[in-house]
């Protein structure tokens, strides 16, 4: 069967910010009901067991679930094993789940679906879903995994991948000019007219593009490169 | 900073929406959904918003996007911004379906949110991404 782009997706492609991103995976949790939905990076696990996850949407206003930015996985839980190793999205009933991921919380009536997400580049990631037992219909699964490697693939796309380009957009070669002069990033934020979260974005998407550790470094490496004079 | 520094930090949330009402639900998502010390500030105007800038630290403003009929955030984030305010701005409108919407970073704002899809969670999102304090970045 060919899936199709929810209309709770309509916005996909115009997402440009880790919120934007957040507001689409919501809007998967409310269209599946879906209690959980959580992204990981699986790059680092096993060797490292502490998993950092990029995004943790809670579809329940009186959810009680633990901090999930950073957990930590031991390297025989077979969900994990999954989202990292496996090519196809799985399936978990309540004893495994509970078990295994005793983070959510209370799943006894609940399903787990792990999906893995791998890279081009070579990269893993893993969806981590949790829906009440009595919504799961197979077809709506497929649907729903496909959804979230949609929207995931935008995710990548937009937040993730940029980071490891190293394409200068207008705004950043700003950062750089006025990183130059001597500029403080609240002192670059007044000047643009932005937000110092904003200029710190900014500067860490430099920072990771040109590989370079602080911002002199940033700007010696502009000034060569030509960037800036 | 430290994870004890953060525990103290108390969040200061600027509200601006022309109607009062919103201002009870407000609070109730900001209380509910932050992990931290929370204090919700909220005022009617942009006038009574830039005043509140010059008086106190805030750390986040969410800005209602259509304060005047004839206005929008193109108009008042820029006020905002011009009183040397460079915490994050969010737009809560009712939709954000209006193309110029696409366009919030190039007015100064950080984020924009539908009035509908904000809830605990939400805000809890929204204050972990933009108003707590960065630290990772200094300005060496």
């Amino acid at each position: 069967m060919k899936h199709q782009k929810p209309n709770c997706l309509a916005d996909l492609e115009r997402a440009i910010n880790k919120l934007d991103f957040y507001r689409l995976f919501k809007c998967l949790c409310v269209k599946y009901e879906l209690d959980l939905l959580t992204v990981f990076d699986l790059n680092n696990w096993p060797e490292e067991t502490a998993i950092e996850s990029l995004m943790v949407v809670v579809n329940k206003d009186d959810s009680n679930l633990v901090d999930l930015d950073v957990i930590s996985i031991s390297q025989d839980n077979l969900i994990f094993h999954n989202m990292r190793n496996e090519m196809l999205h799985d399936m978990w009933d309540s004893p495994t789940v509970s078990e295994q991921v005793k983070f959510c919380g209370d799943l006894s009536k609940s399903l787990g679906i792990s999906v893995p997400l791998h890279t081009p580049n070579g990269r893993h990631f893993g969806i981590w879903l949790v829906m009440q037992k009595t919504i799961a219909d197979k077809s709506d699964i497929d649907q729903l995994v496909y959804s979230c490697k949609l929207v995931f693939q935008n995710f990548f796309n937009e937040i993730i991948l940029p980071d490891s380009m190293p394409v200068i957009s207008p705004r950043e070669l700003e950062v750089i000019r006025w990183s130059s002069e001597g500029k403080t990033s609240v002192e670059i934020a007044i000047i643009l007219g932005l937000s110092e979260h904003t200029i710190n974005s900014y500067t860490t998407k430099i920072l990771q593009k040109l590989q370079v550790v602080n911002r002199a470094q940033m700007v010696a490496k502009a000034i060569r490169m030509g960037l800036i004079k | 900073m430290n994870s004890a520094a953060q525990e103290l930090e108390i969040i200061t949330i600027l509200f601006v929406d022309d109607n009062p009402d919103e201002f009870v639900l407000m609070e109730w998502l900001v209380k509910g959904g932050a992990d931290q010390n929370t204090e919700l500030v909220c005022v009617t105007d942009i006038e009574s918003a830039c005043k509140v800038l010059d008086e106190r630290s805030i750390s986040m403003i969410l800005l209602d996007n259509k304060l005047h009929l004839n206005d929008d955030f193109r108009t008042s984030v820029p006020v905002l911004r011009s009183k040397a305010f460079t915490g994050p701005i969010g737009i809560v409108s009712s939709s954000i379906e209006p193309e110029y919407f696409q366009e919030f970073e190039e007015y100064g704002a950080d984020f924009r949110i539908g009035k509908n899809e904000l809830d605990r969670n939400a805000i809890g999102f929204i204050i972990d991404e933009f108003a707590k304090k960065n630290t990772n970045l200094s300005d060496d």
